[in-house]
């Protein structure tokens, strides 16, 4: 049986030291750009006769766009609207990635937790300079709930504090153990399929049992690609409001 | 897991920097775009809606102006008729009341010549039973009675 890890495996394509880093194009980078370009198609035939009354591409994308603003208004308001390119681009390339994992031979880039902290780190940053540049010192007032009594803030300030710094490992972590465990899931299936009907007999008479179950776990990752894209928006949205809003 | 080899972070974070740099200048560009055609077409939408209200009011009003209308030539009729029917009640009453009169004179008149007629009659019937008597009386006494002298036996008799 094929290991269900190799799928992860990153395959350096060419090499490219950038000033003594390496900047090597690998498998990961070629499926970022695949990701890239079907969401510039999407874009282009979403802007294209763009009209008063939209065609199918143009209500595609018009009803993302305006998913992710209503999302951007509810949890955070109108000050928040300056987010919304920021927070639609995460949502569309988490998007498309998810979703292009899931084609057979493809490589699944937010299966990698070095992508997906990289992204929670930018936002964990982001949401910190907002609060610091919003709100100066008081933004560490997120630490302290109001009216907690004196005593209980020697316990509260530390476990929000913990909260605040673990975010980008939570967010970093769901995304990356979502989608390597729905993909070694699929594997794993997919390859009791090969080795039952290989082994043939009986063995191959229950093959297809499987077989149904990664077709029934396909769909299921499907979901999983379109919930995790949402649910990391959404997330997004929640830390940025603290740094925003302040309120607890 | 391949995930845990470190050493190959650098190249993917460096390539994801690129590529969702260049997503997200192309998505600070496109956004307001796709938000202008939206808000256009929002707007286009509420000043159609405003305008079909603003039509539907309007023909509302000329509906209830209508209606007024309506009433008025109703009332309008309903006098004009009033007044003719009165008239014509008027003019029968008129007439009925003319003929009453005339039917009554005529009445009147027939009944005094009926009167006039029976006190003749019976003026008659006075001299046939006088002129009876008379001649009654020759036939069973052999009188002679002379005609006032019936006539006054008679009138007696008759009182």
């Amino acid at each position: 049986m094929a290991n269900p890890l190799e799928q992860f495996q990153i395959k350096r394509i060419a090499e490219l030291p950038l000033g003594g880093l390496d900047a090597a194009f690998t498998n990961a980078s070629l499926f970022m750009l695949v990701a890239l370009g079907l969401i510039l198609g999407f874009f282009w035939l979403g802007t294209r006769n763009a009209g008063l009354v939209p065609n199918r591409w143009q209500a595609a994308l018009e009803g993302m766009t305006g998913f992710i603003t209503d999302m951007v208004d509810q949890n955070i308001g109108l000050k928040g609207r300056a987010f919304v390119p920021f927070i639609f681009s995460l949502f569309i390339f988490i998007l498309f990635a998810n979703i292009i994992g899931l084609f057979p031979w493809s490589f699944t880039v937010t299966s990698h937790i070095a992508v997906t902290f990289a992204f929670a780190a930018l936002i964990f940053l982001i949401c910190v300079a907002v609060g610091i540049a919003k709100h100066g010192f008081h933004f560490f007032s997120l630490f302290v709930p109001a009216n907690t009594p004196a005593v209980l803030l020697l316990l509260i300030v530390p476990i929000e504090l913990i909260s605040f710094l673990s975010r980008p490992l939570t967010l970093s972590i769901r995304l990356f153990a979502n989608m390597t465990a729905g993909h070694i899931l699929l594997k794993v299936f997919a390859g009791f399929v090969i080795s039952l009907g290989a082994a043939g007999g009986i063995l191959a008479a229950i093959a297809p049992l499987p077989f149904m179950m990664t077709v029934a776990f396909y769909a299921l990752e499907l979901i999983v690609a379109v919930v995790q894209a949402y649910v990391f928006a959404l997330l997004t949205c929640i830390y940025l409001n603290d740094s925003i809003n302040l309120h607890h | 897991m391949p995930q845990f080899d470190f050493t190959q972070a650098l190249p993917q974070v460096l390539w994801l920097t690129l590529v969702f740099g260049i997503l997200y200048l192309i998505v600070r560009g496109l956004l307001p775009r796709v938000q202008t055609v939206v808000e256009n077409r929002r707007e286009r939408i509420a000043a159609d809606l405003r305008e079909a209200e603003a039509a539907r009011v309007a023909a509302e009003a000329a509906t209830s102006g209508g209606s007024s209308a309506i009433a008025d030539a109703r009332g309008r009729a309903l006098a004009v008729t009033g007044k003719a029917r009165d008239a014509a009640n008027a003019a029968t009453a008129a007439k009925l009341a003319e003929v009453d009169s005339s039917l009554k004179a005529k009445a009147e008149a027939a009944a005094q010549s009926l009167s006039a007629q029976r006190a003749a009659a019976v003026a008659e019937l006075d001299k046939v039973a006088s002129d009876a008597t008379v001649d009654l009386v020759k036939r069973v006494a052999g009188l002679d009675v002379s005609n006032d002298e019936a006539a006054k036996a008679v009138k007696k008799v008759a009182a």
